[in-house]
């Protein structure tokens, strides 16, 4: 018996070790050891004593109380590729036969992209995306350095496969230590959701190509409904894009698609189960170009988006009854008064109200924390506008960077923000600078949800006097051309909320800043004064007066005295293309207005001011004057950006308007004693 | 007994908890782990390996506890107001800033802290959130205090429940193996104080025999006392120096087991904030400490580690073999795999134990992975350089943003990582990997002016800022005007040292029709009427060969007419001299660059026959010890040449020469700006 049980020991040992040696050992394991260092291997056996591990230079064992921790290499699909002869996938077969060289300057190119939702019977679902990308030179070499995002707390995020097949046929798998998820609010806890899993893959090298697979699991929830929004199309070419929906047979979808055909229709079974299949299909997506004014990709990219279906007066009803609505206490007899106790009194935290919860949190609680996001703060002033018997309306935002509201597809994950609609006023009680009946620029110019009417509404643009900067300079010239210098600033809009931040700096600190602002205006300017208006309130306009003076403010030559305009820095950089691929972007209209009067050193006269330059279209109108009289010269013009969205067609005619305000800081002014 | 025995194996003689996570997110503690083949058994479950995400053996936990504060809450709430006059235009004031560590003769240690601030502004609401990195393999955290006192004398206590530990956000390059712990504290409201306390044990260090210290007295808030105690078993010396520190009360206390020595301040103001001022480490009042008296512990243990890492094996042979064929020289060697590190590593940082962090890994293995980060760039560097036959070795360095290296106290100093070289005709360089396009001499500019540690030859070297020729752009312009007053104009550049690669790496990474577009928004940036005709980026992509830009471009009307003058003014230059740096009047801290700087334009204008120059600037020269220029027009038949050198040799501009320097900046700049003026000839003026 026992030489018979030898016998086949040895024999199953020889089958083990031919099994072995046809099976790879990836040394993708990590031992790490108390006293620092650490190994790359194959963790062959741990007990109560040892550690055994295979390294590239052979066997090492190590008593378990010199080992600190140990990584395990994760197995994925396919993990015992090793070169090209192991792949049987014929989508990626077909892909490595790409000629790359066709591509030539472009970084990489994105061979195949697919994007899958499948939703299942139980509302449960799986989105799936899928690479394949080859690397056509260095510019390309961080293709491969990925992150995926997903919500922690009902999603769950598989890394299916990452692997690199190099141009000499090997297969390198992706490392586990070179995979890490992260939480993207962890800093605030009780709004930790969102998680990132990033990754790097192996020799992102030209001529080598990726292919790489995540899986997002997820059940549905109440507090975040899902929402598939994916695009086809980044900084690398798409030779091929897919975008896929399943869904049962007995389920309704709602979809919306933009600039892409529409889908395929299509049956499945499975299981027994009935499926619907929509199928997105395009050839040659171009490169995204990278571009000044440039609107975020969701406004020019092929777009699909897809949510469970609904009605949008059904979802606000909805929203209604399960908002949690015992409000708090804020003091106020009027609206602005609530508003600012609500502003002032919860500290802001940017973090978007869609990637933890569209249901914001009981006022008291957020009252309480004194911290909360946009859906937070602003339902806390929308219970507090009500309890003191106003009529507000709570509209659910959406942010323009995220791209237009896709109103096929009434879902609340669309939102990440909110704001309150009063008296129709709009009010952000946001970033805590916000003046009453501003709203930021990301929201204006959008579409909402109203809650209290269950439709869309418009939330303009402000005018452009509500984002305005107005500058009135007084220059005194001395005949050595050197000036003293009285100014005033004027500013509404964005710019109040950058200023009002300078109310966090030291008195000593905001004269730095405003000795550096003006000599960006007259270089060597000395600040001899300054006083700010309306810095520590909630008005909705800022001033700041500077006295200072300057040298070379005018060169003199011979008898002449040469001068520009001081301050005007119109350039045309911004429209040096005749064409552009993407419409011109600005995320809020505004005003830009000038008075220079330049008052004339003892002696002198004017030889020669430029003539105005007016213009007027429908994206911008340019308007300016100059006149002269025995003292003074002085100059006024006034900018006015009348889109937000400027589309191609004009194009033209904006680039023609922006040239000719470029000419006036070249145009000279000139002087004779 | 022979069959008890493979039992007996399987019992772990371990007493720690244990950890295992899973790939599902999920977490295990266990008292015994076996691992076989395809198993993990556990003390009472048994997995797939394939599920098994990572085992640690020791495992640190955070813990919260109540502990009750022998304070007055009464004496802290009443020095609010006598605070809130003093220092009203602060954005906060930090009351106590107290940190004890202290050295177990098992080498063990712990760290505890405690904060208490009083908030003045909503900018510092942020002290309610509280975040700690931590190493669960390493160290445990206790949460021992923390909550807010109203400005009536309500405590509201931090809800335990809220301690979070996770991963925290780092950029898409970043691995690493730590976690943070935070809270937030709730209903932090301005006129609040927040306080809490908490200790650090690290019950597993890296290595058992070095600890060594930094204490800042202050940081960007007034602080109204801050202590920094240290204890250390009786039998070790605290070496320490103080820096910025004249005023600190130094004291120490002896047992019998142990000293405790007491640095501390009180009313430390922070340095007000500047354009381009020394590192703050470098300003603020601070303290520092080693149990070494001399770097040698230090230095064997960081190159045992290289060492390790740094082995030419047959694969770097190859590659190197097949880098260097045709290469003559020691320097041409050195400039092939510098080139080729930097293109083909590509730069992905990726931390493990203490030895990946401060050495990187092995080189083999990072030449595998395609990808690494300054230590592995440079382990891999330094060995492929060993495997041509030049001497080499990664060196530690703080860049130049960061305090400079206090040399007489022994530490783990360093944020980045480069290559020293020791060419066997004799002397030393220093090369810095991690960039990509740096052609060979020239390497970062964070990396001059700053102290290096190369741990296996021993010795600290000081990083010269490179000499000026190695730093210069220069910039030629043909301009030949028309008889309308229009030009067309030829614009070509050239490189040195890190700009060079600054430049390169940005139009390297534009694809084609980008390059176009951003060369036409240049153009017209000169001018609204300029019109792109052609560009070349020559060698953009050889880093062996200097990077040469041309840009041909049409300025319909170059020549401003103003009645019966054409004026000219040089395109481009001024921009280049116009330094935002420069807006303060006076300063109290030095200016600070990263590097030196050279300048030299030459414009050859070419009018045409019809017109004549009428006036132009006189020659400029500037000249002190920060700076020098010179700059000035000449005239060659119908030839208007301009040319001009501009020199900065300095990094830093000292305080007392920055009045000066500021007001010599300004009349180049505005020297440069001015016009010339041209006639018709025969016309009048």
């Amino acid at each position: 018996m026992k030489r018979t049980i030898i016998v086949l020991l040895l024999i199953l040992s020889s089958c083990s070790l031919h099994l072995a040696k046809r099976t790879p050992v990836s040394l993708g394991d990590m031992v790490y050891l108390n006293d620092g260092e650490e190994y790359h291997c194959y963790v062959r056996e741990v007990n109560a004593r040892w550690v055994v591990f295979e390294t590239e230079e052979g066997t090492k064992r190590l008593p378990l109380s010199k080992v600190r921790s140990i990584d395990i290499q994760k197995r994925r699909k396919n993990y015992w590729w090793t070169n090209v002869e192991d792949i049987d996938d014929p989508v990626l077969i077909g892909a490595l036969k790409t000629d790359l060289s066709q591509f030539k300057g472009l970084g990489y190119v994105n061979i195949l992209t697919e994007k899958k939702l499948i939703v299942n019977p139980d509302s449960t679902y799986t989105v799936v995306i899928r690479e394949i990308r080859g690397i056509v030179d260095d510019k390309g070499r961080t293709a491969g350095n990925l992150s995926y995002y997903y919500k922690h707390n009902n999603e769950n995020l598989f890394i299916d496969f990452a692997r690199t097949i190099t141009s000499d046929g090997k297969v390198l798998h992706i490392r586990e230590m070179a995979i890490e998820d992260a939480s993207s609010y962890a800093r605030f806890p009780s709004y930790d959701n969102l998680h990132s899993r990033k990754f790097a893959m192996r020799e992102v090298k030209p001529g080598n190509f990726l292919d790489y697979r995540v899986r997002i699991e997820g059940k549905y929830s109440e507090d975040l409904p899902p929402l598939f929004d994916e695009i086809l199309g980044d900084m690398g070419p798409t030779l091929k894009g897919k975008i896929l929906i399943q869904y049962p047979e007995e389920m309704e979808i709602s979809v919306r698609y933009d600039r892409i055909l529409a889908p395929e229709l299509t049956r499945k079974e499975d299981n027994d189960i009935s499926y619907e299949v929509m199928s997105f299909e395009m050839e040659t997506v171009s490169p995204i170009i990278k571009l000044p004014m440039k609107p975020p990709e969701r406004f020019f990219s092929p777009r699909v988006v897809a949510g469970f279906k609904n009605e949008w007066g059904g979802i606000s009803d909805w929203f209604d009854t399960n908002l949690k609505s015992s409000g708090t206490k804020i003091e106020g007899k009027t609206k602005e008064e609530i508003y600012e106790n609500v502003l002032k009194g919860i500290k802001f935290v940017n973090i978007p109200s869609n990637t933890y919860s569209v249901i914001p949190k009981n006022p008291t609680e957020t009252f309480n924390n004194r911290y909360g996001n946009s859906l937070d703060k602003t339902f806390v002033l929308y219970t507090a506008l009500k309890e003191n018997g106003f009529k507000p309306d709570l509209i659910l935002v959406r942010s323009k960077d995220s791209g237009p509201l896709a109103e096929d597809v009434p879902t609340l994950s669309q939102f990440d923000g909110a704001l309150v609609r009063c008296d129709g006023v709009f009010l952000d009680p946001s970033v805590e600078s916000v003046p009453f009946g501003y709203v930021r620029p990301e929201y204006q110019g959008t579409r909402g949800l109203s809650i209290g009417t269950g439709e869309i509404v418009e939330i303009p643009f402000l005018e452009p006097e509500d984002e305005m900067s107005y500058t009135d300079r007084n220059i005194y010239l001395s005949e050595d051309g050197s000036g003293k210098v009285e100014e005033v600033l004027t500013f509404t809009g964005n710019d109040v909320l950058f200023f009002r931040n300078w109310k966090y700096l030291r008195e000593e600190e905001r004269r730095k800043q405003l000795e550096s602002h003006i000599n960006l205006v007259l270089p060597n300017a000395s600040l001899k004064g300054y006083h700010i208006e309306h810095l520590e309130d909630l008005n909705p306009e800022m001033q700041i007066t500077l006295d200072y003076t300057a040298p070379d403010i005018a060169t003199e030559e011979g008898r002449y005295m040469l001068l520009h305009i001081p301050g005007i820095n119109y350039t045309a950089y911004y429209v040096g293309v005749e064409q552009r691929p993407y419409p011109v972007y600005n995320e809020n209209l505004s005003l830009n207005k000038n008075r220079i009067r330049i008052y004339l050193p003892k002696g002198y006269r004017v030889r020669y001011i430029p003539t105005a330059i007016n213009y007027d279209s429908e994206p911008i109108k340019f308007t300016s004057k100059i006149k002269k009289t025995k003292k003074y010269i002085e100059y006024s013009d006034s900018y006015d950006t009348r889109m937000g969205l400027i589309p191609l067609e004009n194009y033209p005619e904006y680039r023609e308007g922006i040239m000719k305000m470029a000419e006036i800081p070249n145009r000279w002014i000139i002087l004779e004693k | 007994m022979k069959k008890l025995t493979p039992i007996l194996l399987l019992i772990p003689l371990s007493i720690f908890p244990q950890k295992v996570e899973l790939f599902d997110g999920s977490v295990i503690n266990t008292d015994s782990i076996v691992l076989k083949g395809n198993k993990v058994i556990l003390s009472d479950t048994i997995l797939s390996r394939d599920d098994v995400k990572s085992i640690t053996f020791k495992v640190g936990e955070v813990e919260a506890a109540s502990e009750k504060l022998p304070e007055d809450i009464r004496e802290l709430v009443e020095s609010r107001k006598g605070l809130i006059k003093r220092y009203g235009d602060y954005a906060g004031v930090i009351m106590l800033d107290e940190g004890h560590s202290r050295l177990n003769p098992d080498g063990t240690r712990e760290y505890k802290y405690h904060f208490q601030g009083l908030i003045l502004k909503e900018n510092r609401r942020n002290w309610g959130t509280f975040s700690r990195y931590l190493n669960e393999d390493m160290e445990k955290i206790n949460i021992e205090m923390a909550r807010v006192i109203k400005p009536d004398g309500r405590i509201i206590d931090l809800d335990q429940s809220k301690i979070k530990t996770s991963k925290p956000q780092r950029g898409i390059v970043y691995f690493a193996k730590g976690k943070t712990v935070s809270f937030s504290l709730p209903n932090v409201e301005v006129g609040d104080i927040v306080q809490y306390a908490y200790t650090e044990y690290v019950f597993n260090p890296w290595n058992k025999e070095i600890f060594s210290h930094t204490w800042y007295f202050g940081g960007e808030d007034p602080v109204l006392r801050s202590i920094d105690y240290i204890t250390i078993p009786r039998a070790k010396k605290l070496n320490f120096k103080l820096v910025n520190a004249e005023n600190a009360e130094v004291d120490s206390t002896i047992t019998d087991s142990c000293t405790t020595y007491t640095f501390s301040m009180g009313n430390v103001i922070p340095p007000l904030e500047e354009p381009m001022m020394p590192p703050r480490g470098d300003l603020l009042p601070s303290v520092h400490t080693s149990i070494f008296e001399t770097w040698d512990y230090i230095f064997e243990w960081y190159a045992g580690f290289q060492r390790e890492r740094m082995k030419v094996t047959p694969e770097i042979q190859s590659l190197v073999d097949s880098l260097i064929a045709g290469s003559e020289t020691e320097e041409e060697r050195t400039a092939s795999l510098y080139h080729w590190v930097q293109r083909n590593v590509r730069y992905i940082s990726v931390k493990g134990a203490v030895s990946s962090g401060v050495s990187g890994h092995p080189a083999v293995v990072t030449l595998k992975n395609g990808y690494g980060d300054c230590t592995d760039k440079s382990i891999l560097f330094s060995t492929m350089l060993h495997a041509a036959g030049v001497e080499a070795y990664p060196v530690y360095v703080h860049t130049n943003d960061g305090p400079t290296l206090v040399k007489e106290i022994p530490s783990s100093y360093g944020n980045h990582c480069i290559t020293e070289v020791f060419p066997k005709g004799g002397g030393h360089y220093f090369l810095d990997p991690v960039g990509t396009s740096n052609r060979y001499p020239s390497f970062s500019r964070m990396d001059h002016g700053i102290w290096a540690i190369c741990a296996v030859k021993k010795r600290i070297d000081f990083i010269d800022v490179p000499p000026l020729e190695s730093n210069r752009r220069e910039y030629t312009y043909t301009i030949k005007i028309e008889d309308d007053g229009g030009a067309e104009i030829t614009f070509r550049s050239q490189y040195a040292g890190d700009y060079e690669s600054i430049i390169r790496g940005y139009w390297e990474r534009l694809k084609p029709e980008e390059k176009r577009l951003y060369f036409s928004q240049m153009v017209k940036a000169s001018s609204p009427n300029a019109v792109l005709v052609n560009y070349s980026l020559e060698n953009l992509t050889d880093i062996f060969k200097p990077l040469r830009m041309k840009i041909v471009y049409e300025i319909g009307d170059f020549l401003e007419t103003a009645g019966d003058m054409f004026i000219l003014k040089l395109p481009e230059i001024g921009a280049r001299y116009t330094r935002r740096e420069l807006g303060l009047a006076k300063r109290i801290y030095p200016l600070v660059y990263m590097t030196s700087e050279e300048i030299t334009h030459t414009f050859n204008i070419i009018l045409p026959e019809g017109m004549k120059v009428s006036y132009h600037p006189e020659k400029i020269n500037k000249k002190m010890n920060e700076l020098q220029y010179e700059g000035g027009y000449s005239l060659d038949d119908n030839t208007l040449v301009y040319a001009d050198d501009f020199k900065r040799r300095v990094r830093k501009v000292p305080p007392e020469d920055y009045i000066k320097f500021r007001e010599y900046m300004g009349e180049i700049t505005n020297y440069v700006k001015k016009p010339v003026l041209i006639k018709k000839v025969g016309g009048e003026r």
